[in-house]
């Protein structure tokens, strides 16, 4: 099996976490429809290709911001006021705390068929300059590659420790004994059904989101060269 | 089972309103939510999981917490005693004092002066009242005017028993308008809160939601799923396209804010009633003459947000100190033996809102490197942090306690030796009986302290190898232990407040060469060889103020036997 592996840095992002409003709330990584939209843009997908990717970073720390939001308002029909043509909106700013995460080096693995791994590959700088997380929250990419990941066994005496932040699929996490932050994160959304609402209800995965532990026990996919745990999450 | 899932911080204070209102269903035992009856409420790791029969009852409950949490039905009956108390009591000259304090910030000349004003006072702030209260004021009809009042005093104290019974007798109605309007500054218009609802809110709310809730008979819309669940099917006509609250920042004109400029939000039931307790989830606090509101959100586990939320509360409500977020945050630390992730820890926000505004919620927040989340997270520093908090220091009469300061300087990346300095110049000046300086921190305090200020810098600040371990500290602890029995041996205690305090000086300005020279000195003087070890402590600064600070604390040190076995036990 080939993945795409990706690394990358980012001084700065939020991972808004869904309906969060009046203060922007962030994930510790990309969640994982982030991911798959990104790849879906990048290779101008025009249809749902299955994904399955594993997440991990390292970060710095977390900061709240005092952001100014452009926001679409009510008119108003005061003298100051600006219309946005179009749309029969005021202008209006508004302060909003918003959180970030900064310093973050993260690596992605994806799977997909080899095709679109190999157009994401190529595409990737061509649109635009990449980003994750808001459009502004740009990534620097350090390496784009192909590796071949390996199937290693733990036990008591080869054990793996886990060194950064990572997200597991629940049912992985429970096999090993492992706890963390339990989320229940969006995935994919159905396009038929989001053309006839007009909104997205995205297919929800329970993961859970850890930074510390050892892995003692089962067989498991294995990045030889970063020595770090490869946990799909997604539907192929 | 309906699940409920955390989710964003205003559904999140939804779930623990949701749950506070329903606090007869769960405990925390041994630091843990349990629930007390599994067939109506569940605890997972990230939801809660609830049967329809807990609607049984639940607009009573609801209302029930609402109207204790406005509090101005009971905060006003006492208020109205305390008139009348006071009115009783102004004749007499000994209540003169409180009194002229009380109403007039002291500015009355006599009580024949206080006889004569106070009735006046407490009639204007009677009517003041009453002009926002408009209930009352319609069943308590007509007041006497103020020549009546000044005439016969008495007629005051008659109103204001009228309006005590008036209350008390119904009660049951008072409780229905103030919910009504207490929630309708926090939420608008919607069911028993709209403007034209202005009898049996009660049975509306129970009809809107008890019922429906618990029969499982609410329409389902068509077409639409609930966009917060996204599971369960949408309320039919519940289309808030008006949003959640005032303040959610989420309205049908901000349409830039939602994926494909449609900011419809079409909710389950289930999901509506959870927004809808989150007032419940708030803890209200006076501040500056107004109330605000805080809320903790913490999405790491149910549990954590109940707790951290209650831990919250109870720091609010029984601590009225300026630090009262850094007071929260060192328990907080100090108390969570289970959190998971060092995000967790990091992630720590503290919500203000004023409610009743469409102001935005202010953001309390610490920031935290990885480095310093974990050191807090590490259980040996932790389990350190904890032996402070029964610490404190005076200067004269001022009183600070020891933790929240340390808490201070680990969060301000101040935490340093001179800290230390300062604590055991209080130390040496208790022992001398000062009268300006007090503690109750012990030499040995004291150098847990010290590891716990080398493991700061090593692991946190890093950037730094130190060329020593905690157990050369200890040794040298040790070391300074011997020296003070050794002086004690000879008859020489005294000599030791004297050495210390040269020491602590030398300390202080950095000096290894006169910290060695009194060292040496004193080693000589009583026919001893001065430890070998020593020879690290010049090595550089951080090194000589670990060890130099051991040596002090063990010289101070009156241990007993038991205490010292202990830290052999503990660090090899």
């Amino acid at each position: 099996m080939k993945l795409l592996k990706i690394k990358g840095y980012q001084v700065f992002a939020n991972y808004r976490k869904p309906m969060s409003f009046n203060y922007w709330d962030t994930y510790p990584l990309p969640p994982l429809s982030t991911v798959r939209g990104w790849f879906h843009t990048v290779v101008e997908a025009t249809e749902y290709i299955p994904i399955a990717m594993s997440i991990q970073g390292k970060f710095d720390g977390v900061v709240q911001d005092l952001q100014t939001l452009i926001k679409f308002d009510r008119k108003r029909n005061k003298e100051e006021e600006i219309v946005l043509e179009g749309f029969n909106k005021a202008f209006s700013k508004s302060p909003t705390y918003v959180a970030n995460v900064y310093g973050i080096n993260l690596t992605i693995y994806l799977k997909a068929e080899e095709e679109y791994l190999q157009k994401f590959k190529e595409n990737l700088f061509k649109l635009e300059y990449p980003s994750l997380g808001r459009k502004e929250d740009l990534i620097r990419i350090d390496y784009i590659d192909f590796i071949e990941p390996v199937e290693e066994k733990f036990s008591k005496f080869k054990r793996l420790l886990i060194k950064n932040g990572m997200y597991l699929n629940k049912a992985t996490a429970d096999k090993l004994g492992l706890s963390g932050i339990n989320y229940r994160m969006n995935f994919k959304y159905d396009k038929e059904l989001s053309d006839k609402a007009g909104l997205r209800y995205f297919e929800k995965k329970d993961v859970v989101y850890i930074d510390s532990g050892f892995i003692k026990k089962g067989q498991f996919l294995v990045d030889k060269e970063e020595e770090t745990l490869i946990d799909l999450i997604g539907d192929i | 089972m309906e699940k409920v899932y955390l989710g964003d911080w205003l559904y999140n204070a939804g779930i623990v309103g949701f749950l506070n209102i329903n606090s007869h269903l769960w405990e925390i035992k041994d630091k843990r939510l349990v629930s007390k009856n599994e067939n109506l409420l569940k605890f997972g790791d990230n939801y809660i999981e609830f049967d329809r029969k807990i609607f049984d009852g639940f607009a009573e409950r609801f209302f029930d917490y609402a109207f204790n949490q406005y509090g101005r039905y009971e905060n006003l009956l006492k208020l109205f005693e305390e008139y009348i108390e006071d009115l009783n009591n102004s004749e007499d000259i000994e209540n003169f004092e409180k009194l002229n304090k009380k109403y007039f910030q002291g500015k009355l000349k006599d009580n024949k002066e206080l006889e004569d004003k106070l009735p006046i006072e407490i009639f204007d702030r009677f009517k003041k009242i009453l002009s926002g209260f408009t209930l009352l004021k319609k069943k308590l009809k007509k007041l006497p005017s103020k020549n009546e009042i000044k005439k016969n005093k008495s007629s005051l104290g008659e109103s204001l028993q009228k309006a005590i019974k008036i209350m008390k007798e119904n009660k049951e109605e008072f409780w229905e308008s103030d919910v009504q309007i207490y929630l309708r500054n926090i939420y608008g218009q919607k069911s028993f809160l709209n403007l034209s609802v202005n009898k049996d809110r009660f049975k509306k709310f129970f009809e809107d939601f008890e019922e429906p809730l618990k029969e499982n008979k609410v329409k389902k819309d068509s077409k639409y799923y609930c966009i917060s669940c996204m599971e369960r099917k949408a309320k039919k006509n519940t289309i808030f396209d008006t949003g959640i609250s005032k303040f959610y920042g989420l309205n049908p004109d901000s349409i830039n804010f939602i994926w494909n400029f449609n900011p419809k939000l079409p909710l389950c039931e289930i999901c509506e009633i959870i927004y809808f307790s989150y007032f419940a989830g708030l803890t209200p606090v006076k501040k500056d003459d107004k109330t605000v509101y805080y809320f903790v959100n913490s999405d790491s586990s149910i549990d954590d947000l109940v707790r951290e939320n209650q831990l919250l509360k109870n720091i609010l409500t029984t601590e009225i100190s300026e630090n009262i977020l850094l007071d929260f945050f060192t328990q907080i630390i100090l108390e969570s033996s289970y959190r998971e992730a060092v995000y967790t820890l990091q992630n720590i926000a503290v919500l203000e809102l004023d409610l009743t505004n469409e102001t935005m919620p202010k953001v309390y927040s610490f920031n935290l490197s990885r480095e310093k989340a974990q050191f807090l997270k590490e259980t040996k520093n932790k389990e350190d942090l904890r032996k402070f908090s029964k610490n404190y220091y005076k200067i004269k009469d001022t009183k600070i306690s020891i933790l929240p300061e340390i808490m201070y300087l680990i969060l301000e990346n101040k935490f340093y030796f001179n800290y230390l300095n300062k604590l055991l110049k209080f130390y040496i000046a208790t022992q001398n009986n000062s009268k300006n300086y007090e503690t109750n921190i012990t030499p040995h305090q004291l150098q847990v302290l010290n590891s716990l200020i080398f493991r700061f810098l090593t692991n946190v600040i890093g950037g730094r190898t130190m060329k020593i371990s905690e157990n050369d500290m200890w040794t040298i602890y040790y070391k300074g232990k011997g020296l003070a029995d050794l002086l004690k041996s000879k008859n020489a205690e005294n000599k030791i407040q004297s050495i210390s305090y040269k020491l602590l000086n030398a300390l202080r300005i950095g000096d290894t060469r006169e910290f060695m020279d009194i060292l040496i000195r004193t080693y000589m003087a009583y026919g001893e060889e001065i430890p070998s070890s020593f020879v690290k402590t010049l090595s550089d600064k951080e090194t000589f103020y670990a060890l130099g600070y051991s040596f002090l604390n063990g010289l101070l040190g009156e241990e007993n036997q038991a205490k010292k076995q202990e830290e052999v036990n503990n660090n090899g």
